[in-house]
């Protein structure tokens, strides 16, 4: 899975402010939820993929992690068609019963899920960790009497940045298992996850140990979140491609707004 | 047979970020010796050893492998140690043998990694950082492999503990005349185990052949092992010196010999 790693390319995607990026995947994320029509999505969906195309990351990338989820999504959304009875019944097969408040729903789920997951991997693929960190230190600057916002940040930047490394060690682990001839293949799932269990032991003893040192390296180069004399936060420049991103966002918004308040 | 017929590796291929890590390689190795691959970090190595039992598919060319079993222990083996006894975890490969059959065979390759049956039941999270990695070793080993592929073998181990590794990997290769591929980047190591050597740079092959002349060559860019650079000292001091003395006591014997020469 490619999630939390930098694509770095130059693109208008990368150029635009972090900060800028972060506030869109916010508004974006609430309003998601009180859409309600699937064609809006399809909308919103044909939108991104524009974004994809500027970005110059490859499409690929997003459809091998999409499909990884995708069986998960998939399972939820089957179980969802058996329970709920709500509306008209459209398709009668035995004791199944699938109404068209349920099919609408779940498709609507589907949506929602995939349209938030390829938004996220667009900024994850466009930006840097460090700039997302320093992000979310600007944003949430003025609650900082009331929030560890520095500590925050850091903790959002060391999950995200370990993210590549636990994965990369994931797979060597397994490669090394599979040189042992530990069948991941098998068809059997309880064995299937029987032979996981040889992966996933050695990645959570290596990622607490990898925690450890991290900590102890942190302390031996005197970290510390509250000391602020010593932080200097780069001032952030509005370039002309903010402009633009600004307008287009505002565009959206409206629209999603008004689809919204249509519907 | 093991022949690479113009094998090419790209990670990331296709993408803007694609690294070519093997480029054109096409090699015919020999059997049943202990062959060294060398070369600096990013040079392909690993990859090299992933492509033996098909954890990667080459981007492009052929491998041809006559032999099934192939065995490949990765760099800090004891990270794959997962299971609570020594014995559960070497046995692990072999668990659908009957209990007899698969106890005779632990035992046989704790001996051959320089390990007794008391190991049998501790907890193999417990053991010294050596103890680990021969335990690891040996959940290989119980699957009798007939090509043996070790990835810096001895990286992060205190001297004693490479040493018995290294005397262990040979004892094994004598007595069950295996192929075995020693990835390593001390130079020492190369020269004292193996009888051959692969040198990469930039996912290319630049050498392939006996060890001694390796270190030979004009655009060899690695550390020197010590005694070949006690020999070129001499060499400079006009004491000649065969090229192919690379072992110490090999130098030490002949220095011994022209000096009694010299007095006669």
């Amino acid at each position: 899975m490619n999630v939390g790693k930098f694509y770095n390319v130059e693109s208008v995607i990368h150029d635009i402010s972090v900060e800028l990026k972060f506030l869109f995947l916010v508004l974006f994320s609430i309003e998601i939820f009180f859409i309600n029509k699937f064609w809006v999505y399809i909308v919103i969906l044909f939108l991104i993929l524009i974004l994809i195309k500027l970005s110059r990351v490859p499409f690929k990338l997003f459809f091998r992690n999409v499909k990884i989820v995708l069986p998960m999504i998939l399972l939820t959304s089957g179980l969802n068609i058996f329970f709920i009875s709500q509306g008209n019944v459209i398709l009668k097969f035995f004791f199944i019963r699938v109404t068209d408040y349920a099919l609408n729903l779940i498709l609507t789920m589907m949506c929602r899920i995939i349209t938030l997951l390829f938004f996220s991997l667009l900024i994850m693929f466009t930006t840097s960790v460090n700039k997302l960190s320093r992000a979310v230190i600007y944003i949430f600057m003025p609650l900082k009497n009331f929030l560890p916002v520095n500590e925050i940040a850091m903790i959002l930047n060391i999950a995200l940045r370990f993210i590549p490394v636990l994965s990369d060690e994931f797979d060597l682990i397994l490669k090394a298992q599979k040189s042992r001839q530990i069948d991941f293949d098998d068809k059997n799932i309880f064995s299937k996850v029987k032979n996981y269990v040889s992966v996933l032991i050695p990645v959570f003893i290596l990622s607490f140990r990898r925690a450890d040192d991290l900590a102890l390296a942190m302390e031996s180069r005197c970290y510390n979140p509250d000391n602020n004399k010593k932080k200097v936060l780069k001032k952030i420049k509005f370039e002309r491609v903010d402009f633009y991103a600004l307008i287009f966002i505002s565009v959206v918004h409206v629209l999603i707004f008004f689809l919204i308040i249509s519907g | 047979m093991i022949k690479f017929d113009g094998v090419s590796y790209i990670y990331n291929h296709g993408l803007a970020c694609e690294k070519i890590a093997l480029d054109n390689i096409n090699i015919e190795i020999d059997e049943n010796k202990i062959i060294g691959l060398i070369g600096k970090s990013g040079s392909g190595k690993s990859t090299f050893v992933q492509l033996f039992n098909k954890l990667l598919k080459p981007t492009s060319g052929k491998i041809f492998i006559d032999k099934k079993r192939i065995g490949l222990v990765f760099q800090y083996a004891e990270n794959q140690i997962f299971e609570i006894t020594v014995e559960e975890e070497i046995g692990f490969g072999i668990k659908k043998y009957a209990p007899e059959k698969k106890i005779k065979r632990i035992l046989e390759v704790l001996d051959l990694v320089g390990l007794d049956k008391s190991y049998l039941k501790k907890n193999p999270f417990e053991l010294s950082g050596g103890e680990k990695r021969k335990v690891a070793i040996a959940g290989i080993l119980i699957l009798e492999p007939e090509i043996l592929i070790l990835d810096e073998p001895t990286v992060g181990l205190d001297l004693k503990s490479q040493k018995e590794i290294l005397e262990n990997i040979k004892n094994l290769k004598q007595k069950f005349n295996m192929t075995v591929i020693i990835v390593s980047h001390d130079m020492n190591v190369i020269s004292e185990f193996c009888d051959k050597v692969i040198f990469l740079r930039d996912g290319k092959i630049i050498f392939y052949g006996d060890t001694y002349k390796v270190f030979d060559l004009n655009d060899f860019d690695l550390e020197l092992p010590w005694t070949k650079k006690l020999a070129k000292k001499l060499v400079k001091k006009n004491f000649f010196v065969p090229e192919n003395i690379i072992l110490f006591n090999d130098l030490v014997k002949y220095v011994v010999k022209k000096i009694k020469e010299k007095k006669n």
